[in-house]
């Protein structure tokens, strides 16, 4: 009786890398850091394509929230499900938060010493962009966005 | 007649090697587990990928990307995938030897390489071709940001026309008896034929930012899939190698210290019927 219910109200979310299936379950609200925004996703979206940029995927399992960090990748969204297919992804709770802050400070150093027209200026930006969203993850916090 | 301390020796120096190839077999054995582990926990992402692609593909401009502009073929790139070290029966050679037949196919070509694998840096070292990248001691590394570090290398090679065609020779895991070498060309793409009828057309997709960005992403990490599929593939068939060459030269120094025991037992006991016949010989010259 309740699964029935559940039908309408919850979609499939999967997350899978290139190594591995990352996530597999059902979730009634999730939200993914597109590249051209965040969104979130209620089920019977309307069939949607977008690419990711590095953030934190959200969404609540047996009510607690989950957070993975992604780097990149592309979101296929369904009226019924939902496939991220991430380059990296890592649940909040398996982040190493010291290398990823030490990551975090290196690139902020060194974006700091060179200007933005250098070629090195997007991938170190990127880099930043991933170790903030791994320790955003790890936190579950969501403050800065 | 043997020397008795010789074959001793013998016995326990063949012993020894086969403690070591059957150390070797079991640690092939744990590593290909999980090799084929990473095989199928690889597979998910790689069909859907393929699907995704193929679905946006149908409906994008799709024939201008640079990545599947067909060409007249000048220059041929081929990554050759083998592995570090030997002790694995005919893996490393079937694939030199297949990259081999693709070089002569494409005599009069200017022939690049890309090698992975101290087998094949070794082999085509002192060979005229053009070698623009080679990744030795990979063994930990078989993981996707490898994958990605060779694709960045064959993709620039190809849309800057250095390369016409991109050929990959590696070797697909059949079982843990038999790895089939396979040469499959990886460039230019080839997109999967369009299904009549199959139910992912008729999804009408909201794109952001475009079809065509989304595509060419999708298209270079489809190269990345390609090549990661083809490593774990390769690390499979490795370890399924080592095990099986191993596994016989087990076999073979049991064989051996067998053959080896019965000399030593008919040579002491040779040695014992000599000494009692001199016994006995003296013994009777005394009496006589």
């Amino acid at each position: 009786m309740a699964d029935t219910a559940d039908i309408s109200q919850s979609f499939a979310l999967q997350i899978l890398t290139p190594s591995k299936l990352v996530e597999d379950t059902d979730v009634t609200l999730a939200t993914f850091p597109g590249v051209e925004g965040e969104f979130g996703v209620l089920p019977g979206h309307m069939p949607f394509i977008t690419n990711l940029q590095p953030g934190v995927i959200s969404y609540e399992q047996g009510g607690a929230p989950h957070y993975i960090a992604v780097s990149s990748g592309v979101v296929e969204a369904l009226p019924e499900r939902v496939i991220v297919l991430a380059r990296t992804a890592e649940p909040g709770g398996d982040v190493d938060v010291d290398r990823a802050t030490t990551t975090k400070n290196d690139c902020d150093s060194q974006l700091g010493a060179i200007s933005r027209d250098n070629d090195d200026w997007t991938r170190l930006e990127n880099k930043l962009k991933i170790a903030t969203a791994r320790i955003e993850a790890s936190q579950g916090d969501r403050s800065s966005y | 007649m043997p020397n008795l301390k010789d074959i001793k020796r013998s016995i326990a120096s063949v012993k020894n090697t086969r403690q070591i190839t059957k150390a070797m077999k079991l640690v092939a054995a744990a590593k290909l587990r999980r090799a084929q582990e990473a095989v199928e926990a690889a597979r998910p992402y790689a069909s859907k990928m393929v699907e995704l692609m193929t679905s946006i593909a149908a409906r994008s401009d799709s024939e201008s990307h640079p990545l599947l502009s067909r060409r007249d073929v000048e220059n041929i790139l081929i990554v050759v995938l083998t592995g570090d070290k030997g002790l694995c029966g005919p893996f490393n050679n079937s694939i030199l030897k297949t990259a081999q037949q693709i070089i002569e196919e494409n005599e009069g070509k200017g022939i690049h390489l890309l090698l992975v694998g101290k087998k094949s840096v070794d082999f085509f070292r002192r060979r005229p071709f053009k070698i623009i990248k080679s990744i030795v001691d990979y063994g930990k590394r078989v993981n996707n940001a490898m994958a990605e570090e060779i694709a960045g290398e064959v993709m620039e090679s190809f849309i800057s026309e250095k390369a016409d065609v991109v050929y990959l020779v590696y070797n697909k895991f059949k079982n843990v008896v038999v790895q089939e070498p396979q040469a499959v060309s990886l460039l230019p793409l080839e997109l999967p034929p369009v299904e009549e009828g199959s139910q992912p057309q008729t999804v009408d997709y909201e794109y952001e930012p475009s079809a065509n960005e989304i595509l060419d992403d999708l298209l270079k990490s489809y190269v990345v899939s390609h090549i990661y599929h083809a490593m774990l593939e390769s690390a499979a068939s490795e370890h399924g190698a080592r095990m099986t060459a191993m596994d016989a030269a087990t076999r073979n120094a049991s064989e051996m210290i067998a053959e080896l025991t019965l000399k030593y037992n008919r040579a002491r006991q040779a040695a014992i019927t000599t000494e009692l016949i001199e016994v006995v010989a003296g013994a009777d010259a005394l009496e006589g």
